[in-house]
């Protein structure tokens, strides 16, 4: 079976009538729902929000879209958490790259700091760094509840985190309790306006990397995507789009543009599920099929 | 008279501040620790309060794990993403969520929270905070807490800016428009924001005359904004120790007395009058001459004035008084057979000072649960509180007039 994941968009188009009516359609096939932020920053509806809500009715893991632009890293690692903890599936976060949110950038102001403009793939390693720091710092056992003596929780099990990066200084903890095992994962998506910085950046920093585009990879960038998902370090995910794009065209890598991919994004709008689901699953079976004699190169399958 | 059909009412809300509002509400022998940190907690006491046809449920927040964290929970998962899970789960209880407009943008906030409220088909209120202390400040990039006055001029920004872009349809718009506005601080800042932009106040009173006091000091705020305190509901925070009988009640009280840790009480109650107790023999009374001014004392204005009232009106020993806070809550608290309850909460009701209640329940769930069961039918026999919901948005439900309760 092929692993898909569905991205729905949270279009303000649709009612909430609408939006419940989807979430039944899942079909066994699917993996996930990747929630996408609407182009337009104003025009949707948050992710972590709608992720929240559309919890009950798929009971499927959940990943939700959201920009290192639109939010401080302190409030969006808390609501990631949170998600996870409310829906009770496997939460992750596609962190998109951009400039600094508007709040971290005027206490900066603030603060006197100097305002050092770094470029976008740093901005983005360290926003990183500063969420899997504040998912681990509340550990599970420092609730110890005992009613007896009266004492709740450890606090020496939950020491501040201290991150203090070029850009984000965040003492943490995290206000929210988690077992360690389950964090939730990173994703990143390769897309056409990708620069070479922030592939890489990708391709160093994340669990999951989506490959929406394919033309900005070096080859030297493909021979680093392939180490860490022979590894199990990275998986890997394309989109129809990228495999389209890499067979009619050459992308200057060549053997790279039909790898294998471990599981496949697919673009749905939420009033017609079942038919994108259906037409994109039939694509990807034509297409690794095709892909068979060629190379040799067999899908991973789940 | 009012445009809205719905019946006039007491409003109620319940605020479900994780095990219940005493310090060891948690170590009741019958309920569960660590429930709060659960979603079905939360879910199960939102549909409790949908089937009693509450107001709304209110979820306060906390940026950080409380300094209070070695005695007591705190509050934990994030209410925007908390509230959205509720609406799915519900379909006409109010969600009113606290949101710091210290330590948000408001462009962000307003997107999140009108998502929220299309989702919910316009049951959302926004209780809107400044958030004080240097820990949360060092979540984002600050060394140390800004000022007050700081804190309530951008929030007066910060509303200002989400309010149009709600209103200007930047924004998703929902069955109510736009989120209902709560604002819960007493000091002279807290009182001018919620005079310009509330529709509901969540207030502390320990006293009928402190809520008849702070009502006409919210009239003078909203005046001072062109607006009508009639416009703007009173909500003082109640909180509850229910059983069926007066001694049962006493009993549970006192458990619940003895159940706080004096370290956590003594600790609680030095940071609201900003002076350092733990050394202080607990069986003097303390010299009003001698605390901090509030301006000094840096904790929540609103509670340190509960306070002070209590000393001034009581002379209690400091024992007496952390006993009288019950852990350092601040709220009133009733303890009683439902028909104490209801009575007390009649009177209040009459006078006009108050429009309802921002209930906080002894223990989560248990102690709401025994609310709805013993004291709701009891204000129902009363004609004081709605029997089933007559309007689907918040906003129709908080829009009776007060000055029409003449009527009842």
């Amino acid at each position: 079976m092929t692993t898909i994941f569905i991205r729905v968009r949270s279009s303000a188009e649709l009612s909430p009538v609408d939006l419940s009516q989807i979430t039944p359609l899942f079909t066994p096939d699917v993996a996930g729902v990747l929630v996408a932020e609407e182009n337009g920053f104003h025009a949707g509806i948050d992710t972590t929000v709608l992720a929240s809500w559309l919890g009950p009715s798929t009971k499927l893991p959940v990943i939700v879209e959201a920009s290192v632009s639109s939010s401080d890293p302190y409030n969006l690692a808390r609501r990631v958490l949170s998600l996870q903890q409310t829906n009770k599936v496997p939460v992750a976060l596609l962190l998109k790259p951009g400039v600094i949110d508007p709040l971290t950038e005027s206490f900066q102001a603030l603060g006197g700091q100097a305002r050092v403009e770094h470029e976008q793939a740093h901005l983005w390693q360290e926003y990183v760094e500063v969420l899997r720091a504040l998912w681990e710092s509340f550990p599970l056992q420092a609730l110890i509840a005992d009613k007896a003596s009266g004492t709740f929780s450890l606090p020496d099990l939950l020491p501040p985190i201290d991150f203090v990066g070029d850009t984000y200084r965040v003492a943490g903890p995290l206000n929210i309790p988690s077992d360690g095992q389950h964090l939730p994962e990173i994703w990143a998506e390769i897309t056409e306006h990708s620069c070479a910085s922030e592939i890489s950046a990708a391709i160093h920093g994340a669990d999951s990397l989506v490959l929406s585009n394919v033309q900005h990879l070096t080859p030297d960038h493909w021979d680093r995507l392939i180490e860490r998902q022979q590894l199990g370090q990275l998986r890997v995910l394309r989109s129809l789009s990228s495999v389209e794009l890499s067979t009619s065209e050459n992308t200057g890598a060549a053997g790279h543009g039909d790898m294998a991919a471990d599981a496949w994004v697919i673009e749905a709008s939420a009033l017609n599920l079942v038919e994108d689901i259906q037409r994109s699953t039939e694509a990807i079976q034509t297409y690794t099929a095709s892909q068979r004699p060629k190379q040799g190169v067999v899908a991973h399958e789940s | 008279m009012n445009q809205y059909a719905s019946e006039p009412s007491l409003h109620l809300n319940v605020n479900l501040l994780n095990k219940g509002i005493f310090a060891g509400s948690w170590r009741q022998p019958e309920t569960d620790p660590l429930s709060s940190y659960q979603v079905d907690h939360y879910i199960a006491l939102a549909k409790a309060a949908e089937e009693a046809a509450l107001d709304a449920v209110f979820l306060a927040d906390t940026l950080i794990p409380e300094d209070g964290a070695r005695f007591r929970p705190s509050n934990s998962l994030e209410p925007t993403v908390l509230l959205a899970r509720l609406a799915a789960e519900t379909s006409n209880i109010g969600l009113i969520g606290t949101v710091s407009t210290t330590y948000n943008d408001p462009n962000e906030l307003a997107q999140r929270l009108a998502g929220l409220d299309f989702l919910s088909n316009g049951r959302l209120g926004w209780n809107v905070v400044t958030t004080a202390g240097a820990v949360p400040a060092r979540n984002f990039g600050l060394d140390g807490e800004l000022a007050r006055e700081v804190r309530y001029r951008k929030a007066e920004d910060f509303v200002e800016q989400v309010l149009t872009a709600w209103k200007t349809g930047a924004t998703v718009k929902s069955a109510q428009g736009y989120p209902l506005i709560v604002q819960a601080g007493g000091s002279p800042e807290g009182l001018r924001l919620a005079g310009r932009f509330a529709d509901a106040v969540f207030s502390v009173a320990q006293t009928l005359e402190d809520s008849v006091s702070y009502s006409r000091q919210l009239e003078v705020a909203a005046a001072a904004a062109g607006r009508s305190r009639n416009r703007i509901a009173n909500l003082p925070g109640l909180s509850t120790v229910v059983a069926k009988t007066e001694r049962d009640a006493r009993r549970r009280r006192e458990l619940l007395d003895e159940l706080v840790p004096t370290e956590y009480a003594v600790q609680r109650l030095s940071a609201q009058l900003g002076m350092d107790l733990t050394t202080i023999d607990l069986d003097t009374h303390p010299d009003v001459e001698e605390l901090p001014s509030p301006e000094v004392s840096g904790g929540s204005r609103g509670f340190y004035e509960a306070v002070l009232n209590v000393i001034r009106r009581e002379n209690p020993t400091y024992r007496q008084l952390l006993k009288h806070l019950g852990g350092g809550t601040g709220h009133h608290i009733v303890v009683g057979p439902p028909e104490h309850i209801a009575d007390h909460i009649e009177r209040w009701y009459r006078s006009g000072a108050v429009d309802g209640f921002n209930l906080m329940p002894d223990v989560l769930p248990e102690g709401f649960y025994q609310f709805t069961e013993l004291v709701i039918p009891e204000l129902r026999k009363r004609n004081l509180f709605r029997t089933q919901y007559t309007e689907s948005t918040l906003r129709e439900r908080y829009a009776v007039d007060v000055s029409e309760r003449a009527a009842l």
